[in-house]
């Protein structure tokens, strides 16, 4: 080993810290992809992205924790989320259609729909029943789903899947419809101070209702074991000492073993990929691809092309920018929640004070990729991720968190600022 | 705001600090005001007590908030680019104006204007990257700085970095011998001439003399030919350009203006504290230095002032209220609080929802609100807000 030493490391040292790079730069690419897609179609540096992807992380862990104590609440609430987002999907499958009206025909529309237009209410118009039935069957199938799975020991990950997903669209469109829209039209420094603000609002709230304790989803951990407490409480007919059950003694749960592929041969050491980090990368690549796929070949991701590349075109061929923006922002909630999820299963747990700073770190994958481009943000990601794990080899893990990924950030910034990916800016008078 | 009747018929009457006799009485007002308040306390010799210690020293740390501020609203108000750096930038300041009090001796005289040039010229290495492009991106060049430079602080080891300049004496000596205390460094006292400020007093003369200092600089640069190069660039840099307004530079020299006024208020915060704390020059901070700005009107000279004070108070007697109320009433209806959580997350949950408020109902901030009003005064009985 020693005849391969690169700066004091081994080879295989490095060749493992690259892998784990890697690997936890999937994470980082799926974050990174949030805040693309934020500052495509709304043109907003979203710097509340880690607060996101904390409150996601947190519903998750609160039906995966404990959804059988409170069945009825939890099963009442997600069927009233899922109500909502029937409603809100509904008017967004409206969304993509071109406005049904020429005001000289009225074919084609019910009588509500045209009294409903009289009084202004246009947009609830496209509210109409099959477009609604069709966006709710899926909501009445996952609360029925839901409603199965609350009392089930052994589905804690998909009910707690279910909540997290559901409650991030709901706090997305939240975010978007109180803080965001309000200031359409107003200059780009008041919308970066408010993504600042959000977090404040989101750091305040998770801590009053969750308090500062980190919070472990034990996914890839042993099943704790029960040790039964017993104390003797008296002597049965036949003599033998009767034992009476007080308590449980609840065994620390250990981590389960890292998969280990053999390079003994050629490295003398084996490699080792941790459960968390490769589950975590491929659920989070699972995902990316994913919403690619939405953005690229799906009427509502054209929509969202279409809003990202020109809000006023956009509108003026019919589309409805505002759903489609809070739509943008409910499905990129619903990415950070994943993320969130992922890094919480890792050693640090969904920390408040981990997570956030964690999607300020990715704010150099974005900029490195460029800040308008998807394959931007899988690449910068990735180079973030593999940046970080060789500064914690080579320096320290500090090092790795708060410097390394920023000495990059200004690094791009002299040498070119538009990223690797990303489009040149042209301004015209 | 001018009085009706009374015009400009010059250009120096135009740019004039003080233009009315009734604003030079309210001027005079006020700085007498802030003069004697501390003579009236039990420290002031004069044999009173009417006001509280506690009141000075709360006026002391807004003075040194209103230096980072002003500096702050000379970038962000004045010149439209936004720095979440700033408390970085104080942190530089404190521990240069620290080092050189505590190892070289150096008087406060000497070490204040060094640590301010020190965090200015590091804040331009900083915004040097992030200024030549439009758009911005000096929010994160400076995101980067406000991580950067605290771990720097934290994680320096004198032996590592002192071993490579082995062969140069000096250069090994002054890295080796360089000390940043840990995790909580002990700052000396400020002297002048060999007079220590102890006392509460003391320290609130220094801080608002250099207030007055700062603020008088700030307006001087606003209302000369550099002020006015920064406003035609905030409001339109291309139309800047074309009137041959070197962008590039007066954006430089915004930014470095800015971190120059942090290093200050660093400095001042380190020896009127008497120690500095890593923990506190964090991200919040800095956000929170920005939220100042933002709720008391950036672009308004009186900006900084409101911003501050209404912090004050918040910090001092809302958060108080409100923790009141939480713990007394509103957890006895929301029964998933948890009482011992409160006193921790109200200060950011009230921060933020405050700021985005603000930012939807007031952008403009409170001094926008006060100049509307003073207009309502003129115009009366015409008025009509």
């Amino acid at each position: 080993m020693s005849d391969a030493d690169i700066l004091g490391q081994s080879l295989f040292n490095i060749i493992q810290f690259t892998i784990w790079g890697i690997l936890s730069g999937g994470i980082y690419a799926l974050v990174a992809l949030g805040i693309v897609i934020i500052n495509k179609s709304s043109g907003v540096f979203n710097f509340a992205h880690g607060w996101l992807m904390f409150i996601g992380g947190l519903f998750f862990w609160q039906v995966f924790q404990n959804g059988a104590s409170d069945q009825v609440t939890a099963g009442l609430s997600l069927a009233t989320a899922f109500l909502v987002i029937g409603a809100v999907m509904s008017m967004g499958i409206g969304a993509t259609a071109v406005r049904p009206e020429s005001s000289s025909t009225k074919q084609g529309r019910s009588e509500w729909q045209i009294r409903l237009e009289k009084i202004g209410r246009k947009w609830i118009s496209t509210l109409t029943s099959r477009r609604f039935l069709i966006a709710l069957a899926p909501a009445i199938i996952a609360a029925i789903v839901m409603a199965v799975l609350v009392n089930q020991e052994d589905s804690k990950i998909l009910r707690g899947a279910l909540a997290g997903i559901v409650g991030s669209i709901l706090i997305g469109m939240f975010v978007e419809r109180f803080t965001i829209r309000p200031l359409l039209g107003q200059p780009l420094l008041t919308a970066i101070l408010m993504t600042l603000a959000v977090g404040f609002i989101i750091q305040g709230s998770t801590q009053l209702i969750w308090g500062a304790d980190e919070r472990p989803i034990p996914v890839f951990v042993e099943a704790s074991e029960k040790k039964p407490i017993s104390v003797p409480t008296g002597i049965d007919a036949n003599g033998n000492t009767i034992y009476t059950v007080i308590g449980y003694d609840i065994l620390p749960s250990r981590a389960l073993p890292d998969y280990e592929v053999d390079t003994t041969s050629a490295l003398g050491e084996p490699l080792r990929f941790p459960r968390n980090l490769t589950w975590g990368f491929g659920i989070a690549i699972a995902t990316f691809v994913a919403f690619v796929w939405l953005f690229q070949y799906t009427s509502i991701g054209l929509a969202m092309r279409a809003t990202a590349e020109n809000q006023v075109l956009a509108e003026s061929v019919g589309l409805r920018v505002r759903l489609i923006l809070a739509i943008v922002w409910g499905t990129v909630a619903v990415m950070a929640g994943i993320a969130g999820v992922i890094q919480g299963t890792g050693g640090s747990g969904l920390s408040a004070l981990v997570i956030p700073a964690l999607a300020l770190r990715v704010f150099p994958a974005v900029l490195l990729g460029g800040m308008d481009s998807v394959t931007g943000a899988l690449v910068g990601g990735l180079i973030v991720g593999v940046v970080e794990q060789l500064s914690i080899l080579f320096i320290s893990t500090t090092a790795a968190q708060e410097f390394a990924p920023f000495i990059l950030l200004i690094t791009v910034l002299y040498f070119k600022p538009t990223g690797l990916f990303g489009q040149k800016r042209i301004d015209r008078v | 705001m001018r009085p009706s009747g009374i015009y400009d018929v010059n250009y120096i009457q135009d740019q004039s600090l003080v233009r009315t006799r009734i604003d030079l009485f309210w001027v005079g007002f006020f700085l007498l005001l802030l003069i004697a308040i501390p003579l009236l306390s039990s420290q002031g010799g004069l044999g009173f007590s009417f006001v509280p210690l506690r009141l000075l020293s709360i006026l002391t740390t807004g003075g040194i908030y209103l230096i980072s501020v002003t500096g702050l609203n000379i970038l962000l108000g004045y010149n439209g680019q936004i720095s979440l750096g700033q408390a970085a930038f104080m942190m530089v300041g404190a521990y240069t104006s620290a080092l050189l009090v505590r190892d070289s001796g150096l008087s406060i005289v000497f070490a204040l204007p060094i640590a301010a040039v020190v965090s200015g010229i590091l804040g331009v290495i900083f915004g040097l990257s992030a200024l030549r492009v439009k758009g911005f991106y000096l929010a994160m060049a400076t995101l980067g700085a406000q991580f950067m430079i605290p771990w720097a602080f934290t994680s320096y080891d004198a032996e590592k970095i002192s071993r490579p300049f082995k062969s140069i004496g000096f250069i090994h000596d002054f890295f080796r011998d360089l000390d940043f205390g840990g995790s909580e460094m002990i700052v000396p006292n400020a002297s002048i001439l060999g007079e220590e400020f102890t006392t509460t007093l003391d320290k609130y003369y220094v801080v608002l003399l250099l207030v007055i200092i700062s603020w008088i600089t700030a307006r001087n640069l606003l209302r000369s030919r550099v002020g006015r190069a920064w406003i035609s660039i905030r409001d339109n840099d291309l139309a800047a350009e074309q009137l041959g307004i070197n962008v590039f530079r007066y954006k430089v020299m915004a930014f470095f203006v800015c971190a120059m006024y942090a290093g200050i208020a660093g400095s001042l915060k380190a020896h009127i504290d008497g120690n500095i704390t890593k923990d506190a020059y964090n991200i919040e901070f800095s956000i929170r230095l920005l939220a100042m700005l933002v709720i008391g009107g950036a672009g308004f000279a009186l900006g900084p002032i409101f911003g501050v004070g209404f912090f004050l108070f918040m910090d001092r007697y809302i958060v108080h209220w409100l923790r009141d109320l939480f713990e007394k009433r509103i957890v006895e209806v929301l029964t998933f609080i948890n009482p011992a959580n409160v006193p921790g997350a109200l200060p950011p949950l009230l921060l933020g929802l405050l700021l985005a408020l603000f930012l939807i109902y007031q952008p403009r901030g409170i001094a926008y609100r006060w100049a509307i009003l003073q207009a309502a005064w003129r115009l009366r009985p015409f008025t009509k807000v």
